[in-house]
C-alpha cells in the first residue's frame, strides 16, 4: 500500500470499507441511487471508484465524469459523450446519435466574454433537443453506474450564468428524470468537495435530489486503523510496533485514512530525512510538527474575518469542542451558549446557526449524534493555541 | 562531479539555473535527504497512476529553486529518463492570466526539455504546434491540454512539472481554472506538479480552495550550522579554495555569527562565501564595508525589481525591523487598507515577508523573512541613524563579533572618530556591551565627539539621539564660548552659537539673556538675574557650571568683579578641585582687583590641584614679572611651563620679555624669542618682541628691521608698525620715513596712547612744545591706573627720547599737570633721574617705587645709547 496523502486511492492502495462497500453495492443493486455527503479528505472519490471497480468486475457499464472540468452545460454535454466514446461497446451503440450530437454541439458556438464562455441564443432554442438526444445515449436496459465527481462545483459555475438558477434547476431535473425512467437499470452515484446538499438547500432546490440515498462515510474504527497501519508499514519500508500504531491511533481519535496517511508520511520523513529514530516519540515528534507548521493560522483568520459579530461565540464553541475528541451533543452546546446570552431561544438559534456555518466551513462534523472537529490535526492545533 | 573548478560568478546564488546539470548535481550539498526523499517519492510513481502531487515550502533564498532543479537534473538520468521528463519553468511565469496559458507554458517547457535532448525533429514539430495555439488566441484550457496529453503519449514519459512559486500560477487563475487544473492533475497518468512556494497559499489551505489538502507538502527549513559549513567548504572545493582551510580559522565564532544572522539560509551563506574565504579583518568598518559590499549589487537589484509601491511597503516593514502590523504600516506608509493589504499579500506570497500571528494586536504581524536583507536595508540607510537602526546594527555586531565585542570596543575607545558613520558604528558597538562601565564610556565619547563634530555641522545631531544631560552640558560650553566672544565684542560669532545652544537643547534663560546682552548694551545689567533664575530652573544651587559661567559673565562682559569673586567662591564650595576657577579667580584678583597676594593664592592652589597646568604657571609667571616684580620666581614659572610643554611657544616667548624687559639677560632673551619663533614661524609678536630686543637692547638695527617687517606681514595691526616708526626715527635716523609711516597709520582704540605720544615725540623733533604737550595729554587720557603691559615700553622709549632731546622739564610738567606723577609713580621718577642725571636720586625713593624706577631708567638708558 503506498503512502499517499492527497489524490484519491485506487486498487491496492484502496484499504478498508469493507462493510460500507458491500452495503453501498447492494443498495446500488436494489435500484437506489446515492449520494456521498461527507466533508473533505474523507476518502469519498475513492469510495466511489471502489464501487466503479465492483460494478464494472459485474460486467455493468461504467461512466466516471469528474465535473470539476467543466464550467457549463456545454462542455458537460461534451464531456458526457467523451466519455461514453471511451466506453468501445456503449460507444459503438451510440456513436450515431453522439456524433450527430457532437455535430451539433459543435454548431453552437460559445460566446467569449470577459467573465468566460458563455452559451449564446442558438445553444437555448436548441437546449431541450440536445438533452433529449443526450438520453438517448444512454441505455436504460444496460446494467449501469454512473459517477458524477465534483457536481457541486458544476451547479456553482451554473447558477452564476444570467438565469443560473433555472439553468441549475433544469439540468438537475434532466438528471432526476433520468434517474426516474421507468425500469431504468442505470444507477448514480454523486460526490462532491462542496456539500451538494447545502448547494440544494441553499437555493432551494432539494426535491431535485430527494430521490438519492445519503451514504455518509465515518472515520475508521480502532482495529481498522491499525490495520491499514500495517499495511502502510509493509508498503513503505518502514516498521513500527504495536505500540507506536495505538499511540497514533489514540493521538488521531478521528481516525479518516487521510489522516493516518499524513501522520504515517510526516514519521516517514523524520526518519528518512532528520534522521530519527522510529519510536513511540517520533509520533509526538511528527503530531507535534503537523499542529504547528502554520497551516493552521488561517483557520482562525477565517473566523475574525467572515463571522464578524457571531465570531465570539464561534470561538466559544470550538473552545469547547476541542476538549473532547468525541465531541458534544447539540444539548451540550445550546447549555454552554444559554449561559452567556442569558436567553435559551436566542442561544438556540445561534448554537443553530453557527454549527451549521462551522460544518459547512469544514471546522465540525456531525457523527454519532456529536458535533466533533472534522480534523484531529485542527482540533489538536485549537486546542494547544486557544486552551492548554 | 566535474574535474574543473568553478568561478565564484559561476555560482549564480540568484539564478541556480545558470548551472549545468554536472554543476548543480556538484554544488548540492545541503538537503541531500530531503532531495533523496521526494525523488523517490516521484520516481516510485507507477505508470497511469494518481500522482500524489508535492509542494516545497521555504522562505527566500532557502533552497527552492536549486532543489527543483537538482530533482531535475537527477530526472534526466538513466534509467529515470526513460520513463519521466522534468519541465522547468521560469522562476516567475509573468505571462499567465488564464489556465490556457499555463498549459502553453507547459508545451513550451515540453520543447525546451526536448531540445536539450537533442530531439530536433520532434522540437520542431511541437514548436510548429506551438506556435498555431498562440495563434487560436482563443483556445481554451481543455484544448491545450488536449495537445499537451497528445505529446505526452506520444513520447511515453510522464512530465514533472517544476513550477516555482506556485502560489503566483494559482494567484493568476480563477477558482473555475484552478478545479479544471484539480481534476486533470487528480485524472489517471496525469503529470506529476512539484511546485515551490514561499508560503502555504490559501488555495491549499482554505476549506473551501480547490487544492485543499491536495499537496504532500515539504519545508525547507534553515540549514544547521553544520550544514552550512559543509556548503562552505564544498564551495572551497568546487572554487579551488579549499585550501584556505576557513572552517578552522580563528574566526569560527564570526561564522557562527554570520551563520545565525543569515538564518539558515543557503543563499546568504552562498552570497557572502567570497567574505568568508578571504577571512575576516580585525576592523569593524572594514568587516562592515566588506559584507556591504558584497550584498549590495544583489540585494540593490532584488528590491528595485519590486513596484514602487511594493517598495514602500517594503521599506515601511525593514525600517520598522521588529513585525509591524497592517495598522502601524497604514499609519506609516500613509496608504489606504485597500492599497496595503493586496501589497501585503504579494509580499507574503513572494516570500519578501513573514506572516506572524500576533498575539496582542487584531490581525497579522509582518517581518522581513530573510533577516539579513532586513539588516543590510538599515545599515544603507546610513543617512538616519536612529535608534532602532542602531539597535540593529548592534545586534548585528554582538552577534558576529560574539566574546570579542569587548576587545573591540576597548580598541575603539582609544581611536577617535572623525565621522558621524563611525560614530553610529560606536555607539551600536556600546549598545551590544554587557559591560556597563565599558558601555557608558563608549557611548559617553562617541557622544562628545558627535558634539564635537557638530560644532562644524550642526545637521550631524538631527541622526542621532543624544542623552539630554549631555546636550545640555555641551550648550552650557557653547554658551562659555558665547561670553568670551562677547567679552572680545565679536557678536556675530556669538549670536551664532547661541543660536547653536538653542537647537541642541531649546530656547533658555542663559541663551535669553546673553543675547539681550548684545543686542542691547544696557541689557548686560539685567543678565545677571536672568542668570539667577535660569539656576533654578537649570539645577539650582548645585550647578557648579552655572555658577561658573555666572561667574565669567560677571567677570568679563559685566565687570561686576565683586559678584564674580562670589560666584567663583561659590563653585570652589561645590567643588574644590576646580582647577579653571582657580586659573580664573587668579586673573580676576590679579588683573582686576589687584589683589596679587590672592591671585597668587588662587594660582598656587591650582596648581596644587593640578601642577602640571601650563596655563597657570605662565599666568603666575607673569603675576610675578609684571605685578610683584618677583623676577626669579617668575623666571621659575616660566620654566615650570616649559618643562611641561617645551613646544608651548608661548612660554618660550614670556620668558625672552622676562629676560629683556626685568632681567636684561639679552643673549638668553634672544635664544628664548629665536625657540618661540623656530615652533612657530608665525608668531608675529615673538618677531615683534625679537625686534623689540635688537631695537632697543642689542643695537642690531638691521635685524630689528627684519623682524618688524616679518612681525607685520604676519599680523596686520599696527604694532609692529608703531615698533619701526621708533627705529627710523630714534634709532637710524630716518625722520622723514618715519614720519611718512606715521602718516599712513591706522589709529586704532587699542594703541590709541602709542600714537599721540608718537605725535608728540615728532613735535618734540621739530621742537614744537606747544603741539606736544597737547598730544602727550591725549596719550595720557588712554592711561588708566597704570602703562598699559602692551604699550608701557613705548612710553618708556618716549620718556627716553624726550630726554635724549632736551625737554625733561617739559615732560615732567605735563606728567604733574595731569596727576600721573602720582599715577605713573615709577615711570615719572625715572624721568627725574634724567633731570638729575645721577642714579643715586634713586636712593631717596622708597624701595617699592625705587626698583622699577630703576629698571624703567635703565631700559630708557638702553635706549639712548643705542643712539649715540
Amino acid at each position: 500500500m503506498n503512502n499517499l496523502a492527497g489524490p484519491p486511492v485506487e486498487g491496492p492502495n484502496f484499504f478498508g470499507r469493507e462493510k460500507e462497500i458491500a452495503y453501498a453495492w447492494d443498495l446500488l443493486k436494489k435500484g437506489n441511487h446515492l449520494i456521498i455527503p461527507s466533508p473533505r479528505r474523507v476518502g469519498k472519490t475513492s469510495f466511489a471508484k471502489k464501487l466503479l471497480t465492483i460494478a464494472e468486475g459485474s460486467n455493468w457499464h461504467t461512466l466516471e465524469i469528474n465535473l470539476e472540468k467543466v464550467s457549463n452545460e456545454v462542455a458537460f454535454i461534451e464531456l458526457f459523450i467523451e466519455k461514453i466514446k471511451a466506453q468501445g461497446n456503449w460507444w459503438e451503440k451510440a456513436k450515431t446519435k453522439g456524433g450527430e450530437l457532437l455535430k451539433a454541439l459543435k454548431s453552437i458556438k460559445p460566446v467569449v466574454e470577459a467573465g468566460g464562455v458563455k452559451l449564446g441564443v442558438e445553444w437555448h432554442t436548441q437546449k431541450a433537443n440536445i438533452y433529449h438526444t443526450l438520453s438517448e445515449l444512454l441505455d436504460h436496459n444496460q446494467d449501469t453506474l454512473i459517477f458524477l465527481d465534483e457536481l457541486t462545483v458544476l451547479l456553482t459555475s451554473m447558477i452564476k450564468e444570467p438565469s443560473g438558477k433555472d439553468t441549475v434547476e433544469s439540468f438537475l431535473h434532466w438528471l432526476r428524470d433520468l434517474r426516474q425512467t421507468s425500469g431504468t437499470k442505470i444507477r448514480w452515484v454523486f460526490c462532491s468537495s462542496v456539500g451538494v446538499e447545502n448547494f440544494t438547500h441553499a437555493h432551494q432546490i432539494s426535491d431535485a435530489l430527494n430521490d438519492v440515498k445519503d451514504f455518509p462515510l465515518k472515520a475508521f474504527d480502532v482495529p481498522t486503523s491499525l490495520e491499514m497501519l500495517q499495511q502502510l508499514e509493509e508498503g513503505n519500508d518502514m516498521k513500527l510496533t504495536e505500540g507506536i500504531r495505538q499511540k497514533i491511533v489514540t493521538k488521531l481519535s478521528y481516525c479518516l485514512p487521510y489522516f493516518i496517511q499524513l501522520v504515517f508520511e510526516k514519521m516517514k520523513s523524520l526518519k528518512e530525512i532528520d534522521g530519527l529514530a522510529i519510536d513511540e516519540a517520533l509520533v509526538d515528534t511528527a503530531y507535534d510538527e503537523l499542529t504547528e507548521d502554520g497551516r493552521f493560522n488561517t483557520w482562525i483568520e477565517r473566523i475574525e474575518k467572515q463571522y464578524f459579530e457571531h465570531s465570539t461565540f464561534a470561538f466559544l464553541l470550538l473552545r469547547h469542542i476541542c476538549r473532547e475528541k468525541e465531541g458534544y451533543t447539540r444539548e451540550n452546546l445550546v447549555q454552554l451558549v444559554a449561559a452567556k446570552v442569558q436567553d435559551t431561544e436566542k442561544a438556540e438559534d445561534l448554537v443553530s446557526h453557527l454549527l451549521y456555518m462551522l460544518k459547512n466551513d469544514g471546522y465540525i462534523v456531525f457523527e454519532n449524534a456529536k458535533y466533533l472537529f472534522r480534523s484531529p490535526l485542527l482540533r489538536d492545533f485549537w486546542y494547544k493555541r486557544h486552551v492548554k | 562531479m566535474s574535474s574543473e573548478y568553478l568561478t565564484l560568478a559561476k555560482i549564480g546564488v540568484f539564478n541556480p539555473g545558470r548551472l549545468s546539470d554536472a554543476e548543480i548535481e556538484s554544488a548540492f550539498v545541503s538537503r541531500i535527504p530531503l532531495f533523496q526523499y521526494i525523488f523517490k517519492k516521484i520516481t516510485a510513481e507507477p505508470a497511469g497512476s494518481i500522482p500524489q502531487h508535492h509542494l516545497l515550502v521555504g522562505q527566500r533564498g532557502m533552497g527552492k529553486t536549486t532543489m527543483l532543479m537538482r530533482l531535475a537534473a537527477e530526472l534526466r538520468k538513466e534509467p529515470y529518463k526513460n520513463d519521466f521528463i522534468p519541465l522547468n519553468f521560469p522562476e516567475e511565469q509573468y505571462n499567465i492570466d488564464k489556465l490556457a496559458k499555463f498549459f502553453l507554458n507547459c508545451l513550451d517547457a515540453l520543447a525546451d526539455a526536448l531540445d536539450k535532448e537533442k530531439q530536433a525533429m520532434l522540437t520542431a514539430e511541437l514548436d510548429a504546434e506551438i506556435q498555431t495555439l498562440v495563434k487560436q488566441q482563443q483556445a481554451d484550457a481543455n484544448t491545450v491540454f488536449a495537445v499537451f496529453e497528445k505529446w505526452i503519449k506520444k513520447i511515453n514519459r510522464r512530465p514533472v512539472l517544476l513550477v516555482d512559486n506556485l502560489n503566483l500560477v494559482f494567484d493568476k487563475i480563477s477558482q473555475a481554472e484552478q478545479h479544471q487544473l484539480r481534476a486533470i492533475l487528480m485524472s489517471n497518468g496525469a503529470p506529476i506538479m512539484m511546485g515551490a512556494s514561499a508560503s502555504l497559499m490559501d488555495e491549499v489551505n482554505e476549506y473551501s480552495a480547490p487544492f485543499y489538502d491536495a499537496f504532500q507538502i515539504s519545508y525547507l527549513k534553515k540549514l544547521s550550522f553544520a550544514e552550512s559549513l559543509d556548503i562552505l567548504r564544498n564551495l572551497a572545493t568546487l572554487t579551488n579554495k579549499a585550501h584556505l582551510g576557513f572552517a578552522a580559522s580563528q574566526h569560527r565564532g564570526r561564522l557562527e555569527a554570520l551563520y545565525h544572522l543569515a538564518g539558515g539560509t543557503p543563499r546568504t551563506i552562498v552570497l557572502l562565501f567570497p567574505l568568508i574565504q578571504e577571512g575576516f579583518s580585525t576592523d569593524i568598518q572594514t568587516d562592515l564595508d566588506a559584507l556591504l559590499d558584497m550584498v549590495t549589487p544583489l540585494y540593490k537589484a532584488r528590491f528595485e525589481e519590486l513596484s514602487p509601491q511594493l517598495q514602500i511597503v517594503l521599506d515601511a516593514t525593514a525600517l520598522h525591523w521588529d513585525p509591524i502590523s497592517l495598522e502601524q504600516l497604514r499609519e506609516v506608509t500613509q496608504l489606504g487598507n485597500n492599497v496595503v493589504g493586496p501589497q501585503l499579500k504579494r509580499l507574503v506570497d513572494t516570500g519578501w515577508l513573514e506572516k506572524l500571528k500576533s498575539g496582542e494586536v487584531r490581525g497579522n504581524l509582518y517581518e522581513l523573512s530573510e533577516r539579513f536583507f532586513n539588516i543590510w536595508y538599515l545599515m544603507r540607510r546610513s543617512s538616519r541613524r536612529q535608534k532602532r537602526e542602531l539597535y540593529c546594527l548592534s545586534r548585528f555586531l554582538e552577534t558576529f563579533y560574539g566574546q570579542e565585542v569587548q576587545t573591540i570596543a576597548l580598541r575603539r575607545l582609544a581611536c577617535e572618530n572623525n565621522s558621524s558613520e563611525h560614530i553610529a558604528i560606536d555607539l551600536a558597538l556600546a549598545e551590544a556591551l554587557k559591560d556597563g562601565e565599558l558601555r557608558e564610556k563608549l557611548r559617553k565619547k562617541n557622544y562628545l565627539e558627535l558634539l564635537r563634530l557638530s560644532r562644524q555641522d550642526k545637521d550631524i545631531l538631527k541622526n542621532f539621539e543624544i542623552p539630554g544631560e549631555l546636550l545640555e552640558k555641551e550648550g552650557l560650553e557653547i554658551l562659555n564660548d558665547a561670553i568670551g566672544l562677547l567679552y572680545k565684542e565679536e557678536y556675530d560669532l556669538a549670536i551664532e552659537k547661541i543660536n547653536h545652544v538653542n537647537s541642541l537643547i531649546g530656547e533658555n534663560q542663559l541663551s535669553y539673556g546673553l543675547l539681550d546682552a548684545i543686542y542691547s548694551k544696557k541689557g548686560l545689567q539685567e543678565v545677571a538675574e536672568r542668570y539667577s533664575t535660569a539656576l533654578s530652573r537649570l539645577g539650582g544651587e548645585d550647578n557648579e557650571f552655572l555658577w561658573l559661567l555666572l561667574g565669567k559673565v560677571n567677570h568679563l562682559a559685566l565687570e561686576n568683579y565683586k559678584l564674580a569673586e562670589e560666584d567663583y567662591r561659590r563653585v570652589l564650595n561645590i567643588n574644590a578641585k576646580n582647577i579653571e576657577v582657580c586659573n580664573l579667580l587668579g586673573l580676576l584678583y590679579r588683573d582686576r582687583l589687584h589683589n596679587y597676594s590672592q591671585a597668587e593664592q588662587a594660582f598656587l592652589k591650582g596648581i596644587a590641584i593640578k601642577p602640571k597646568s601650563l596655563g597657570i604657571w605662565l599666568n603666575l609667571g607673569v603675576l610675578y614679572a609684571a605685578y610683584q616684580n618677583r623676577y626669579q620666581e617668575a623666571e621659575k614659572a616660566y620654566l615650570n611651563a616649559i618643562k611641561i610643554n617645551k613646544n608651548h611657544f608661548y612660554s618660550w616667548q614670556h620668558l625672552g620679555h622676562l629676560y629683556t624687559n626685568s632681567l636684561q639677560r639679552f643673549e638668553e632673551a634672544e635664544k628664548a624669542y629665536l625657540q618661540a619663533i623656530s615652533l612657530n614661524p608665525k608668531l608675529s609678536s615673538a618677531w615683534n618682541h625679537l625686534g623689540n630686543l635688537y631695537s632697543d637692547h642689542l643695537h642690531n638695527y638691521a635685524e630689528a628691521e627684519k623682524a618688524y617687517q616679518m612681525a607685520t606681514t604676519l599680523d596686520s595691526d599696527a604694532v609692529s608698525e608703531y615698533n619701526l616708526i621708533f627705529l627710523y626715527r630714534d634709532k637710524t635716523g630716518q625722520i622723514a620715513k618715519a614720519k611718512e609711516l606715521f602718516d599712513n597709520l591706522k589709529k586704532t582704540e587699542e594703541l590709541a596712547d602709542s600714537y599721540w605720544l608718537n605725535a608728540a615725540l615728532f613735535d618734540y623733533y621739530e621742537g614744537n612744545t606747544g603741539l606736544a604737550k597737547n598730544h602727550i595729554i591725549k596719550a595720557l587720557e588712554h592711561i588708566k591706573e597704570e602703562l598699559p603691559q602692551h604699550t608701557k615700553d613705548d612710553w618708556w622709549r618716549a620718556g627716553a627720547v624726550i630726554a635724549k632731546l632736551g625737554y625733561t622739564n617739559h615732560y615732567l610738567s605735563i606728567l604733574e599737570s595731569t596727576g600721573h606723577d602720582i599715577i605713573l609713580r615709577p615711570y615719572y621718577e625715572a624721568i627725574k633721574a634724567f633731570e638729575k642725571g645721577n642714579e643715586l636720586y634713586f636712593n631717596s625713593l622708597a624701595a617699592e617705587v625705587r626698583e622699577p624706577a630703576k629698571i624703567i631708567y635703565q631700559q630708557m638708558l638702553r635706549y639712548n645709547k643705542g643712539k649715540d
